[in-house]
């Protein structure tokens, strides 16, 4: 119990204080806190990023969309710029938590505590999310997929820290999403899903299914081949399941998780159909 | 005593609460927020094991830690390390030697100077525990091969016998018969338990915290400091929710904080985090239970024969009279010639059980019209109908024999429900839904309960209410009642009940904090007796006194005391005219010298019970109800939304119906976690889910769109002004309306609650 | 370290532990027990403060944050005079408070939504109080006091 704070006010303030043993940086603590409060982390140093100035841009960089650090989730789902130019962010992020959650937490935060769960994490596996991070050799960025690596588990090197994290527009994209948890609000998901679809041009990711959030690569292909009609769904549906490996734990069963993924996934082009029809 | 007249000063009529200003500004004390000047905060070391004998305590390294005080284990309680309400089955802190019986068994109590490092040392104290197997469910410990106590793992048997059930069944057309479960829920009351012990002016203790049962406290403490009870003072703070969850547990949160008070001879303050609140605390006892009735083919219920089993956890405690009231409630509000029911209580090494809204009967109701909602189906005979045709009325029978002769609602209620919900166009409302929707499903459930008001046959002893009512020489008015404030409304009821009495405004009337210095052992809140019993002892202090302002106000006068009205603060004389003020009347009386304050004591005639067959008058009275709700569920998560629903409660008659129709609807939505999503898990007798992130409880989201509340008034003559209970009755139907709703939504019947979506996902994939 | 902040409209400066959380750092040392604990953990929202025009949890907040913040707890809110606010005073006749545990909770994250939404929908005022959980009154009454609060504010203005 009990630890150092530290409130750098710039980002080579900030670079310095990345160099301490056990540290941790602290956005809005919505997770952070949480966990420290659990015996689950133990750390000595809390780096708080509440002083520092800027680093919560929403910019518009072309193709992409760039989003600081310091972005919460309200200050996001307040962006013009991501309702142009990302509705399946924003279906996303209306998902989360609370208003005093989404008041404090952040996109990238999101990012780096690499849940499975992460709801935000789908829209950035469908937008082809690069992570940009900072350290003391300079900038670097990984797609997401190589930056998460596990649960809990990522990419970031002693001295790193997420700057912000790049992703695709994708406003001319159909976007759905569904999120199943214990109760209708105010859930961490037990199974989620995310899809764009642009005639027969399909991404699709699934949540709290996989040690990560995942994309099914095979099935977006078959989609293509098949031009954007499928035909026999148990074989859309088959390459869809090799990327759902869920467990058991206390919120739901595996068998549960991906029973649910199979009937969401039916449901979701039976719409599909319907609309294109 | 009749009571049953019309009144018309405050009784009836739309009133604030009278305890509302000092919550909406932030000002009310609830347990944690009182701090003492030095004060040790405590922290409790569990056990953390299921099963096993305690071998040894190594406080060392706890004690090295800067700014504790003390770590206080069994060797150092002066008085009995022995708790439990009704069963004293339970040790204070458990002994080396001693058995550990379930993970939340308490080993010691940590006093520091702040909280943190309370919390800290606690962590660091180690316990040797020798691993005994565990016994982590009923039929396990039915085997009774590993016992949790000796001698056997089923100490009690509860049962009635009423007519022959034999008989009944050779008489039946058709015979139905069913399995269910009911699962724990906890009771999630938003302040979590806490208590603070302090040593006072009166070279005794006080004993400030949230609870419901002050005198249960004051009890367990004295036994446990080895003390006498007027050596013991308990006040009540305010109470943020208990719902049974503060009946007995606040006895054993006061005893650890007392041995710490003791110890230390300091202020002692121990307040629960949720986690230990969810892990240590009662629950609702998780009960399975087998169904068998007989029918006449018209729909006539000819024989009724249940078997329950309900685990106990590690200590009896309360359970004793749970199970009576699981037992009384099992065959439901119906007149039935032939029951036989078998009630069993089960030891386990898990949480044990205690007291939660409803008692032990919100299971058995589930599992009863769960067997109603089938045999309708089946004999295609309308839900309502053939409740209609088998309720109880003025003159029925329960199941325990109780003759009924006043104050039945249950017709009514039932009539009220088809009308207010429009029966026949809502059947074709959902109907319609259903064929133009392939992924959800809509279902109606009906169902249909009886209640027993207040502790009945098997508390009996502690069937008794004081309430001490004091005029200030400034007109304003002290009540001081033995039961508690817990969110419920009891301080507004009271003071309306003492307004109506005293014709006094309802503002000058200050109904203080239970403080056992003041009342005598008045018995616990529970039950849904307050209103009753707390009720009609103020109304017999207040009246009294009325007699006598009326006296002086005659006096004065010159009217005749027939003719004197009061009311609106004031007493005046319906001939002539007069009024005089109650302040100015009080004026009078005080300067001659009279007794302006009284005790009022209410208790009930006793029951007649053989409790060898489980027949008699098993309570005073009983409240009814009838509900219908519309669900919603979606096939591809087995998600279930409640649409809308109807509900109609016999109250005898509503004291304070906008108090009714909050407790209504927030029993309601309790009920409805309670039927959907509240799941405790475990793991080896570990509660997994012990914080709200992980133990899902109804937001605002969950609601149904539309609950439409029907209040019938069958006035019972011993209530004050005809009332009866609703505190528990509001929660009672809607678990099993749910159930049978799902039910009829999806085509196969709910036997398990909470229906979680994965529950009903692998019921909709069955065969 | 010292931490300079407004808290209920008032400039104040204070040495604190910055690591304490901002619900204990208010409640044991500043004698504001409005915010209450139920979860630790951000999911009950009795806790609920407002810091910079927001409604966040004051359990997942450091003491060290609070340096520069506008900060408002349950005790700062106030009517005209000495009066309650148009929002407590909906609730107090809607019928919204039981327990009176979540209460405080609640009126603070009715604020923050009617400052930016006067006159919401229901559905915008569920959104607006799903963050906080009550166990007593089923919220019905809860939602009609901020429909209440809703009207009695725009009276105001």
């Amino acid at each position: 119990m009990g630890f150092d704070v530290f409130l750098p006010e710039s980002e080579d303030e900030l670079m310095t204080l990345l160099m301490r043993e056990n540290a941790k940086i602290m956005a809005g603590g919505t997770d952070l806190l949480v966990r420290i409060r659990a015996g689950r982390i133990n750390p000595d140093k809390i780096i708080s990023l509440s002083k520092i100035q800027g680093m919560n841009e929403i910019t518009d960089v072309g193709d992409r969309i760039r989003v600081g650090c310091r972005v919460t989730h309200s200050m996001a789902l307040n962006s013009n710029v991501l309702k142009e130019h990302s509705p399946i962010m924003l279906m996303a992020l209306k998902e989360i938590g609370s208003p005093q959650i989404r008041n404090r937490g952040t996109i990238v935060g999101n990012v780096v505590n690499a849940s499975p769960a992460g709801d935000s994490l789908i829209p950035l596996y469908l937008s082809n999310a690069k992570v940009v991070i900072h350290g003391p050799k300079g900038e670097r960025k990984l797609p997401i997929e190589e930056f998460i690596k596990g649960p809990g588990k990522t990419a970031l090197s002693m001295g790193e820290f997420v700057r912000a994290v790049e992703f695709e527009k994708s406003g001319s994209w159909h976007p759905l999403f569904y999120k199943v948890g214990q109760r209708t609000a105010m859930a961490i998901a037990i199974a989620s899903l995310g899809l764009l679809i642009k005639g027969d041009n399909l991404r699709i990711a699934f949540g709290s299914v996989a040690p990560t959030v995942v994309r099914a690569y095979k099935a977006e292909r078959y989609f293509k081949r098949s031009n954007g009609i499928i035909t026999v769904m148990d074989e859309f549906m088959e390459r869809c399941l090799e990327y759902v490996s869920p467990i058991d734990d206390i919120r739901a069963s595996a068998w549960y998780r991906k029973e649910v993924i199979k009937n969401l996934l039916k449901s979701a082009f039976d719409f599909w159909r319907k609309k294109v029809l | 005593m009749n009571t049953v007249e019309n009144k018309k000063n405050v009784i009836g009529s739309k009133i604030k609460r009278v305890d509302a200003i000092p919550k909406v500004n932030g000002k009310a004390k609830f347990a944690a927020d009182l701090y003492f000047d030095r004060m040790v905060y405590c922290y409790l070391v569990l056990a953390r094991k299921g099963h096993g004998i305690l071998k040894d305590i190594d406080v060392e390294k706890a004690l090295d830690v800067p700014g504790v005080v003390g770590v206080y284990t069994y060797k150092d309680i002066p008085g009995e390390n022995q708790l439990g309400e009704v069963v004293k089955d339970m040790p204070c802190l458990v002994s080396v030697g001693e058995k550990v019986r379930y993970y939340g068994d308490v080993v010691a109590v940590v006093a520091a100077e702040t909280y943190e490092i309370a919390k800290e040392a606690a962590e660091k104290i180690s316990l040797e525990i020798e691993e005994l197997p565990a016994v982590l469910t009923i039929e396990k410990a039915l085997e009774d091969k590993i016992r949790v106590h000796e001698p056997t793992n089923v100490p009690i048997h509860k049962k009635i016998r009423k007519g022959n059930v034999e008989d009944g069944f050779k008489h039946s057309d058709e015979i139905f018969e069913g399995e269910f479960y009911a699962h724990y829920q906890e009771q999630a009351y938003l302040e979590p338990q806490g208590i603070i012990v302090t040593p006072d002016i009166d070279y005794g203790f006080t004993v400030y915290g949230t609870m419901q049962c002050p005198y249960y406290v004051q009890n367990s403490v004295a036994r446990v400091l080895a003390t006498s009870l007027n050596r013991v003072r308990v006040i009540q703070t305010e109470t943020g929710g208990a719902f049974g969850g503060k009946e007995d547990v606040p006895s054993y949160v006061a005893s650890y904080a007392a041995v710490a008070a003791y110890n230390t001879g300091r202020p002692a303050k121990l307040i629960y985090d949720r986690e230990t609140d969810i892990q240590t605390t009662s629950k609702r006892h998780p009960i399975k239970s087998h169904y068998r009735i007989g029918v006449s083919k018209e729909g006539k219920l000819r024989a009724v024969e249940i078997k329950a089993y309900m685990d106990m956890g590690a200590y009896a405690t309360l359970s004793p009279i749970v199970m009576f009231r699981t037992l009384v409630h099992a065959a439901g509000s119906y007149d039935i010639p032939n029951v036989k029911v078998d009630v069993y209580g089960v030891y386990t090494n898990k949480i044990p059980p205690g007291a939660f809204r409803g008692f032990g009967s919100p299971q058995v109701l589930f599992a009863v019209e769960a067997m109603m909602d089938e045999i309708s189906e089946k004999l295609s005979i309308d839900p309502i109908k053939l409740r209609l045709m088998n309720t109880l009325r003025e003159g029925s029978r329960t199941a325990t024999d109780h003759l009924l002769t006043e104050s039945v609602g249950a017709v009514k209620t039932l009539e009220n429900i088809r009308e207010i919900s429009n029966w026949e166009h809502l059947n074709k409302e959902v109907e319609a839904f259903n064929n133009t929707h392939q992924d959800k499903k809509r279902g109606i459930g009906v169902s249909h309960i009886f209640y027993g008001v207040s502790l009945g046959a098997a508390g009996q002893h502690l069937d008794a209410s004081g309430s001490h009512v004091q005029i200030n020489a400034d007109g304003t008015v002290d009540v001081r009642i033995g039961g508690t404030e817990m969110g419920q409304g009891a301080k507004t009821v009271i003071a309306m009940i003492a307004a109506e009495e005293l014709g006094q405004h309802i503002e000058k009337i200050n109904v203080h904090q239970p403080d056992t210095a003041f009342v005598p052992d008045s018995g616990p809140t529970v039950a849904s007796r307050t209103t009753v019993y707390s009720g009609n002892a103020t109304r017999l202090a207040a009246s009294e006194l009325r007699q006598r302002l009326i006296d002086v106000f005659c006096n004065l006068t010159g009217a005749l005391a027939e003719n004197v009205q009061w009311g609106n603060g004031k007493f005046l004389d319906s001939l002539s005219g007069q009024e005089i003020s109650f302040e100015n009347l009080v004026e009078h009386a005080f300067r001659k010298n009279a007794k302006l304050n009284e005790t009022g004591w209410y208790k009930t005639a006793s029951l007649e019970w053989d409790a060898e067959k489980g027949i008699g008058e098993a309570y005073v009275t009983y409240s009814f109800a009838s509900q219908i709700v519309v669900v919603e569920v979606n096939l591809n998560t087995g998600q279930t939304k409640v649409v809308k629903a109807y509900t109609s409660h016999d109250v005898g008659k509503a004291l304070n119906p906008e108090g009714i129709i909050g407790q209504v609807q927030g029993g309601f939505v309790q009920g409805m976690g309670y039927a959907l999503f509240e799941d405790l898990k475990f793991k080896n007798g570990q509660i997994l889910t012990d914080n709200f992130n992980t133990y899902i409880i109804p937001t605002i989201h969950e609601i149904p769109e539309e609950l439409i509340i029907d209040i019938v008034e069958e006035p019972f003559s011993r209530g004050p002004y005809g009332a009866k209970g609703i505190g528990e009755p509001s929660l009672m139907p809607t678990p099993a309306a749910i159930a049978n709703a799902i039910s009829r939504a999806i085509g196969k019947r709910i036997k398990r609650i909470p229906a979680t979506p994965e529950y009903i996902l692998k019921l909709i994939k069955e065969d | 370290m010292i931490v300079e902040f407004t808290l209920n409209g008032e400039k104040v400066k204070y040495d604190v532990r910055p690591d304490k959380r901002v619900l204990d750092f208010f409640r044991d040392e500043l004698g504001l027990t409005g915010p209450k604990e139920a979860c630790g953990e951000g999911e009950c929202g009795a806790c609920t403060i407002i810091v910079d025009g927001l409604n966040v949890h004051s359990c997942l907040m450091l003491a060290a944050e609070l340096d520069g913040k506008d900060v408002w707890t349950i005790e700062g809110l106030k009517g005209p005079g000495e009066k309650l606010h148009p929002i407590q005073e909906a609730f107090v006749e809607a019928g919204a408070i039981q327990c009176g545990f979540c209460t405080p909770g609640m009126v603070m994250s009715t604020k923050v939504l009617l400052d930016n939404n006067p006159s919401p929908t229901r559905e915008e005022i569920k959104k607006a109080l799903e963050g906080n959980l009550c166990r007593c009154t089923g919220y019905y009454k809860i939602i009609e006091a901020v429909e209440l609060a809703a009207e009695k504010l725009k009276g105001d203005g």
